[in-house]
């Protein structure tokens, strides 16, 4: 039995950094809610992932479904992703901003160009595709922007500087987007993870005494897998959700609690 | 890996003040999404709250309507002892039963009102969830979902008692998130905003009035109970399984900034 309020049926979705992790399991799951989804990526396809195979698995949902390569901090592939998008399903209702890259050294040691590249992947490229798509959604009066920020926009994570401040920002450009588009019937909201087990924290999960002592920080006793972010941005995308605007939900497993 | 479906079946749930308002949609709601459901209220001389039960009946949803004043530990056990004795367990309970009280300036409200206030709106919450609490730290699982109210993070204006007490549960909810995880029981808090029920009749049964509240909240609208119980089967669910500690705010945009 699927409750019907959390039904994505007829709507149309983008997901930024489709092709694996978080992003790829919000796309696959909102095709299964019943969206239409595109998918894209700055590396259209490498030796371990392909954005097209997502696509081809949305297919197989019997959704239509669409790759685009985008580098998400340049506005000239932002404008052409959403034309894409246009010209294939003539409606963007979701945008899922999820296409991020991790941030470290500790901040004294950081050079000048790995801050830049932080924060333009992790504030600017959620900024550029808002604005872009938000466009649109003005005009149609309706839609919906999710954006994944972090529990590290809330309580810092140790030695991520420029990662957590572009997550603070993150969390209060949601505030800002859905003030300033609410009145057309516009939502913006966050979601803040605590560490999923990806890609982005490989080397935690290859070190398994390391991986167990900071599942034992968490209250519920384990680090979040990827699934356990869906649930939240299959929420935040349906009406179910309708009434909120300009939050941002923890999914930290009590972390911050 | 597929899509979580928001199902709630095969689940208990017990709703204090399921007799109308909220909670009563709360309950209908969860009925709705596959749940038995238990609700509770202080009057049930009017026969509303037996109304509710029936309504919850089918062949395949049973429910549960009991006499209980939340502020009286002898109350709260029967409650809990009843619909044990009806369903042999409690997977879910919603602390919904609560009251607004009378506006008053701060330095002029009386001992008694505040007491009235604080005990049902914080106490109650305090006393239902240790003793369902109990319960579930026997099964070793469990979802408590507590109704705040944007007031607990902003002052409301003459309810000074009311908005101290659903601080007191947004801080209530974290407490029995942390003490809780390792028995398997997740909390969570709804802050809603201003709803249409009987409760606020005051602020919107005048068109101006109505027309003021509504300029000050970005998605143009009050909310009516509908908006805010699919976010309780939402937690109430396992697609919200990593979530827990935490407040989410359902207030139209009302309290950014």
């Amino acid at each position: 039995m699927y409750v019907p309020s959390f039904s994505l049926e007829g709507k149309v979705a983008i997901v930024t950094g489709g092709k694996r992790g978080i992003g790829k399991a919000i796309a696959l799951a909102f095709a299964e809610a019943g969206a239409d989804v595109a998918v894209s990526t700055r590396v259209f396809k490498d030796a371990v992932d392909d954005l097209g195979a997502v696509a081809e698995e949305i297919q197989r949902l019997g959704r239509r479904s669409l790759a685009v390569q985008a580098d998400v901090t340049r506005k000239g592939d932002v404008d052409n992703l959403v034309q894409r998008v246009m010209d294939e399903f003539g409606v963007i209702d979701i945008l899922v901003n999820n296409a991020g890259i991790s941030g470290g050294p500790p901040l004294i040691e950081q050079p000048e160009d790995e801050w830049d590249k932080t924060i333009d992947v992790d504030l600017k490229g959620y900024y550029l595709c808002s604005q872009a798509v938000a466009k649109g959604m003005v005009e149609r009066k309706r839609g919906n922007i999710i954006s994944i920020a972090s529990a590290a926009g809330i309580r810092g994570f140790s030695d991520r500087n420029a990662y957590n401040i572009a997550k603070a920002g993150v969390i209060m450009l949601t505030k800002v987007l859905a003030r300033d588009l609410g009145k057309y019937n516009v939502r913006a909201n966050a979601i803040a993870p605590t560490m999923v087990k990806t890609e982005m924290i490989r080397e935690l999960m290859e070190d398994p005494q390391a991986s167990a002592a900071e599942a034992r920080r968490i209250p519920l006793g384990r680090l979040a897998e990827v699934s356990d972010i869906v649930g939240p941005a299959i929420f935040l995308a349906s009406d179910a959700s309708s009434y909120i605007t300009g939050h941002t939900i923890l999914v930290d497993g009590g972390q911050l609690a | 890996m597929g899509a979580p479906t928001f199902s709630l079946a095969g689940k208990v749930a017990i709703v204090t003040g399921g007799k109308r308002g909220l909670g009563k949609a709360i309950a209908l709601t969860f009925a709705e999404a596959g749940a038995d459901v238990a609700v509770c209220d202080l009057v049930v001389e009017d026969g509303e709250l037996e109304a509710v039960a029936k309504e919850i009946q089918s062949p395949s949803r049973r429910s549960l309507a009991v006499q209980a004043d939340v502020t009286r530990k002898t109350d709260v056990d029967n409650l809990v002892k009843k619909v044990v004795d009806e369903f042999g367990h409690i997977d879910i309970l919603v602390n919904n039963a609560a009251i607004l009280g009378n506006k008053c300036p701060l330095l002029e409200f009386s001992e008694n009102d505040y007491d009235k206030i604080v005990d049902t709106d914080l106490k109650g919450y305090f006393l239902c969830s240790q003793a369902v609490g109990k319960r579930m730290a026997e099964q070793k699982g469990g979802n408590i979902i507590n109704i705040a109210s944007v007031d607990a993070m902003r002052p409301s204006l003459k309810s000074s008692p009311y908005s101290a007490a659903k601080a007191g549960v947004v801080m209530l909810t974290k407490s029995l998130a942390a003490e809780l995880a390792s028995d398997n029981i997740r909390a969570n808090a709804i802050a809603p905003g201003w709803i249409k029920t009987e409760m606020t009749k005051m602020r919107w049964g005048d068109p101006e009035n109505l027309k003021q509240l509504e300029a000050t909240i970005p998605l143009g609208r009050m909310a009516q109970p509908g908006d805010i119980a699919p976010v309780a089967v939402f937690l109430a669910s396992d697609a919200s399984g990593y979530i827990t500690g935490t407040t989410i705010i359902v207030d139209g945009g009302a309290s950014l900034f």
